[in-house]
């Protein structure tokens, strides 16, 4: 097999076009999901009654669906009844109008809301009970000792489980050429439809995508020193 | 069009998927298995720092990190025949099955990600611990066994159970290569009776079931180790 | 709980080695010293033509073929090897399979890369396909800037990039649906999520009979995008295999064979005209 350095090229520079759609479906995903995914944690952490065990089951159930079948089902279900939907609403767009990156995005925001929900309360559960009953024996509130002394030491912790999570959605957001919306893979593999040089197009994805992640991974090495100071690690 | 599901179409899918679950739980098994000795491996040489191996170790987790498993599934299946068959004159190319290089991709990958894991939770044992054993009078290696592995342990557990779950949910790109699984057979039955969302559901179903087994398994686990100890919320 | 433990462990080792053997064996049967073995790559979700049926089990149009041609090859063994359709192409170019056979259209920038065989087994005359109920798209260019399904290494991409290559000031929006079931195409078609997409008049007939209630849902419109015909594609060295399977192929032709096939499995005789 003969690898093709002009295809290569080309399949980069088509993928680096379509780089933003990429970011577009890990950063809306990744805010939704800490945000939401905190929330979730918490609740559960704190066993706030129904809505833990509620939203422990919703987790449990909703992890175990794998993306690509989530998505295609998104998908079937966006085309056959968004319409009805619309005109139920009373807005004025249909299917047409919709660009259906944002069915992928959906998706991908489910997916990161259960998964950084299950590394944030890992990361909850990973610090003693003693630490709770010493914030309140200084007089602090529940949402105080959490604020000022769970969170800061579950940070640290938490920082490499979440980037495994973040390369996660990275790599995820891949599946969403499925259901024909072009990111990074699918852009790189463009020119090969023509020049049938689809080895060089895959090469090319995986080459920005290892960019991606070095980028991502140095950025959390900075984060992780930087709000795990106080703590020592011979092993860093 | 027809009803969007009908129970009858979905009933007369089941034999037809589920013997191809142990094509799903071969890969899994594979992947697990020889996943947990590479990385534990790739632990072991990030520790000692071993010349040469550290940053091959170095480079090729953070590949194997950064780019989407459809990507390495491509480059396993077609590039590794192209670098290896020359050089020690072998046909592996033609001679292994697909499903063979699917078992490759999978514990390449999951050696790489279960490395992390077991990494991250060795590094979230404060190194206080490690102090405390010394000066006791243990040995290096007695106190990583006695005192730094049962602590890890139980934080490496949350994780590696995920990436179980996320492992066998994977699984269902290798229908890429020409490996049929259950995704890749609901697919091929929608291709063939044109009614492809019962085969679907049925998948998720099973998706579903075997990951809140690996789940429950795993809560087992967790409770056998937990060795009395309550973090922040007791016992999940 | 050890002793549990170690019975998982050897349960797991055993379902490992089992797998590996069961691997092993299905490939030492095939191995012949007097016969070739060829291996056939098809793909694994195009009805009537490449597809799996009922028990999982590779069937259509290009494997019954090609199993009457390999009947009359002694010299050579098939075996069929199925795999996305995007990938079959990638599998010949790395040598991990000897034919290709996916109602491959003749295009220039694929004869560059492989070989084509000489003799035609389909013809293959494909159409803009549209809702039924569209009456504003009769040629390529009245798609500009609209969308159309394709899917990636395809001729209807290969047709659709080189005219965008053209008209780069205002392109038709190509979107890649690859391993797309039917039901998504004509669902995606009819709401408009797609303005069009290119295929054959069979393809539409096959569409309209399975998601259409008897009505006709898509239809054809406008002149023929391309006129073809398919062809079984080889590596650009395998002359004598390729020579071989377009005597077959020719001899099919001649005595009424592949005419016959063409009616069982596809449901017409397409191997002559439209």
């Amino acid at each position: 097999m003969n690898f093709n350095i002009a295809h290569f090229n080309e399949s980069l520079i088509y993928g680096i076009k379509y780089l933003p759609n990429t970011l577009k479906l890990v950063f809306i995903p990744l805010v939704m999901g800490l945000i939401l995914g905190t929330a979730v944690a918490l609740v559960r952490a704190y066993k706030v009654p129904v809505f833990a065990k509620l939203l422990a089951g919703v987790v449990t159930i909703y992890q175990g669906v794998p993306i690509v079948v989530a998505l295609m089902i998104y998908n079937l279900l966006f085309m056959l009844k968004f319409n009805d939907l619309a005109k139920l609403l009373h807005i004025q767009s249909s299917v047409a109008d919709v660009d259906n990156i944002w069915v992928g995005i959906f998706a991908l925001t489910l997916m990161a809301v259960c998964s950084m929900s299950e590394a944030i309360r890992g990361a909850l559960l990973s610090i003693d009970h003693g630490q709770n009953e010493a914030g309140y024996s200084v007089g602090l509130t529940k949402v105080q000792t959490i604020r000022r002394i769970i969170i800061p030491q579950m940070i640290p912790v938490v920082i490499p489980t979440l980037i495994n999570n973040v390369v996660g959605l990275i790599k995820a957001s891949s599946v969403v050429m499925a259901i024909g919306i072009t990111e990074l893979v699918a852009g790189a593999t463009i020119p090969s439809s023509r020049t049938y040089s689809f080895y060089e197009g895959y090469v090319a994805a995986a080459v920005l995508y290892w960019g991606l992640t070095i980028i991502i991974e140095n950025l959390a090495g900075i984060l992780r020193k930087h709000t795990g100071k106080f703590r020592g690690n011979a092993y860093d | 069009m027809d009803r969007l599901f009908d129970w009858g179409r979905f009933l007369d899918n089941i034999p037809k998927i589920a013997p191809y679950l142990s094509i799903t739980l071969s890969i899994v098994v594979f992947g697990t298995l020889f996943g947990v000795i590479l990385g534990i491996g790739i632990v072991l040489i990030n520790m000692k720092k071993l010349p040469v191996l550290y940053p091959i170790s170095k480079v090729y987790v953070s590949f194997m990190r950064g780019t989407p498993m459809l990507v390495q599934l491509m480059i396993v299946y077609y590039g590794i025949p192209a670098w290896i068959d020359p050089i020690f004159g072998t046909n592996i190319n033609r001679e292994w099955s697909a499903v063979t290089f699917a078992y490759i991709t999978f514990i390449l990958n999951q050696g790489a990600f279960l490395s992390a894991i077991f990494y991250g939770a060795i590094t979230a044992v404060p190194y206080g611990q490690t102090e405390a054993g010394l000066s006791v009078g243990l040995t290096g290696f007695q106190t990583f066994r006695r005192i730094v592995v049962p602590q890890m342990i139980r934080t490496a557990l949350p994780p590696f159970g995920s990436d179980l779950v996320g492992l066998f949910q994977n699984s269902s790109l290798v229908f890429l290569v020409g490996v049929t699984d259950i995704m890749g057979r609901a697919k091929t039955i929608g291709s063939a009776t044109k009614h492809v969302l019962e085969a679907y559901v049925f998948v998720v179903i099973v998706y579903i079931s075997i990951s809140l087994l690996i789940r429950l398994s795993f809560y087992w686990l967790n409770k056998k180790l937990s060795y009395g100890r309550g973090g922040v919320a007791g016992e999940f | 709980m050890k002793k549990i433990g170690k019975q998982l462990i050897a349960a797991v080792l055993i379902t490992a080695l089992a797998a590996t053997f069961t691997g092993c064996g299905r490939k030492e049967a095939l191995a012949n010293a007097d016969v070739e073995k060829i291996i056939v790559g098809t793909g694994n979700a195009y009805e009537p033509y490449c597809y799996l049926d009922d028990s999982g089990n590779l069937a259509g149009y290009e494997y019954e073929v090609l199993k009457v041609v390999d009947e009359l090859l002694p010299q050579y063994e098939f075996e069929f090897q199925t795999s996305d359709f995007a990938n079959v192409l990638i599998s010949l170019d790395a040598g991990k399979i000897d034919i290709a056979a996916h109602q491959y259209e003749y295009n220039e920038e694929r004869d560059e890369k492989y070989l084509f065989g000489e003799e035609a087994y389909t013809t293959y005359v494909t159409y803009l396909v549209v809702a039924g109920d569209r009456t504003d798209i009769t040629s390529l260019d009245d798609l500009q800037g609209l969308k159309v399904k394709s899917s990636s290494g395809s001729n209807a991409s290969y047709i659709l990039e080189n005219y965008n290559q053209e008209h780069a000031d205002n392109p038709i929006q190509i979107d890649y649906v690859n391993n797309s079931t039917d039901e998504e195409t004509v669902t995606g078609i009819l709401n408009g999520v797609w303005d069009a997409t290119i295929a054959t008049k069979r393809d539409v007939e096959k569409l309209n009979k399975g998601y259409g209630d008897g009505a006709d849902v898509l239809k054809t419109v406008g002149e023929a995008v391309q006129s073809s015909s398919t062809y079984f594609l080889f590596d650009k060295e395998n002359t004598t295999l390729k020579e071989a399977v377009d005597g077959a192929v020719k001899e099919l032709r001649e005595n009424g064979r592949l005419a016959e096939i063409s009616t069982q499995v596809i449901g017409g005789d397409y191997t002559e005209s439209e």
